[in-house]
């Protein structure tokens, strides 16, 4: 793991040794960036294809990356416009409605070789495909990766208030399907 | 990466949904062995081959961009000339709103039938200032409603910041 902060691993990328920084910057953020795809797409196989294409990315992107935003905020917006615009074009491609789209990552939950959980973890995760995108990425990142509400602004472009409202609602709708 | 305090976490999650409370954090999904190890090798190989690839193929690529952009300019000039054309022949045009101004002040109003006493309060409300867009709807909906998954309720949460209408265009004074 880089003993590194951010802004010395964008230094040395822009005026030392890039391919090295990249190296770093991947090291330290690739199973972050990994279970955030993950938990959005369940499956491992495609998990691994956007997780790829979210670094390639990133490798063509950071020389204009500006330091407006952090850099793991910004790791974690491209991570997830790879996702859901992997979900839209599975979608599109087999003419499957959105509802349908959900059902199958349900019925992937339950043959999932990778998926290790008990009962109560399949339901909760079941519970959470239910949700609408926005509650579920806000869901995900304040549950999961607990997650600063600032930063989660940053990552989705929604602001703070929306961002506490949205999450504090998924809270609610997840009780409701667990409790009945 | 600064992770919010524990506290704040568990208390959301005691005061929203306590059901939920005691429900274990750890992952349930698992990896191939390795994996992790394995996938900066395969980011940095999949890298490699696009940069020998891209020197033969620069010439086709830039060939490639440049009959995009000369489509895209054709299609843009026609598309403006339509457009001139067509607004040009309708001259019974009274007003041209936004879409989404349109959705959103229809969407207020809606909003309105929930309770219409408190609605019109807030609209005269001298300062609305303070009042973060989250504690307006959060307030004023009931449970049934924000759980019913009303597909308005959500929208306005989104993007009522965006819209800073006051009060008085609001109600239709100003």
């Amino acid at each position: 793991m880089s003993h590194l902060d951010d802004k010395e691993l964008i230094e040395m990328y822009n005026f030392g040794n890039p391919d090295y920084a990249f190296n770093l910057i991947m090291r330290k953020y690739q199973k972050n960036i990994y279970w955030h795809v993950r938990r959005l797409l369940i499956d491992h196989e495609d998990s691994n294809d956007v997780v790829q294409n979210v670094f390639l990315k990133v490798w063509e992107s950071l020389k204009n990356f500006r330091g407006d935003s952090k850099l793991y905020t910004w790791l974690y917006r491209i991570a997830t416009n790879e996702a859901l615009s992997f979900l839209k074009k599975k979608q599109r491609r087999f003419y499957i409605p959105i509802v349908n789209i959900e059902s199958k990552l349900a019925d992937k939950l339950e043959s999932d070789p990778y998926f290790d959980g008990n009962e109560i973890q399949r339901k909760l995760q079941k519970a959470i495909l239910k949700l609408p995108e926005k509650q579920k990425l806000v869901f995900n990142l304040r549950y999961f990766d607990e997650m600063k509400y600032e930063d989660i602004s940053e990552i989705t472009g929604v602001s703070v208030g929306a961002l506490k409202a949205s999450y504090h609602i998924a809270l609610k709708k997840i009780e409701k399907i667990l409790i009945n | 990466m600064k992770k919010e305090k524990p506290d704040i976490l568990n208390n959301e999650l005691r005061e929203h949904a306590p059901g939920i409370d005691n429900i274990s954090k750890e992952n349930p999904f698992k990896v191939p062995g390795n994996y992790f190890s394995k996938l900066l090798t395969n980011v940095q190989n999949i890298k490699n081959s696009r940069t020998e690839r891209s020197y033969s193929t620069a010439f086709k690529y830039n060939l490639k961009k440049a009959l995009v952009c000369a489509t895209a300019f054709l299609i843009i000039i026609a598309g403006g000339m339509w457009y001139f054309l067509a607004y040009q022949q309708d001259n019974d045009i009274i007003a041209i709103v936004e879409d989404e101004d349109m959705l959103y002040e229809s969407h207020f109003s809606y909003l309105a039938d929930y309770d219409e006493i408190v609605y019109y309060e807030m609209l005269l409300a001298e300062d609305l200032s303070g009042i973060e867009s989250y504690d307006i709807f959060y307030n004023f909906m009931s449970e049934e409603d924000i759980l019913d998954e009303d597909p308005y309720f959500e929208y306005l949460v989104d993007y009522m910041d965006l819209y800073q209408y006051s009060p008085e265009y609001l109600a239709g004074i100003e």
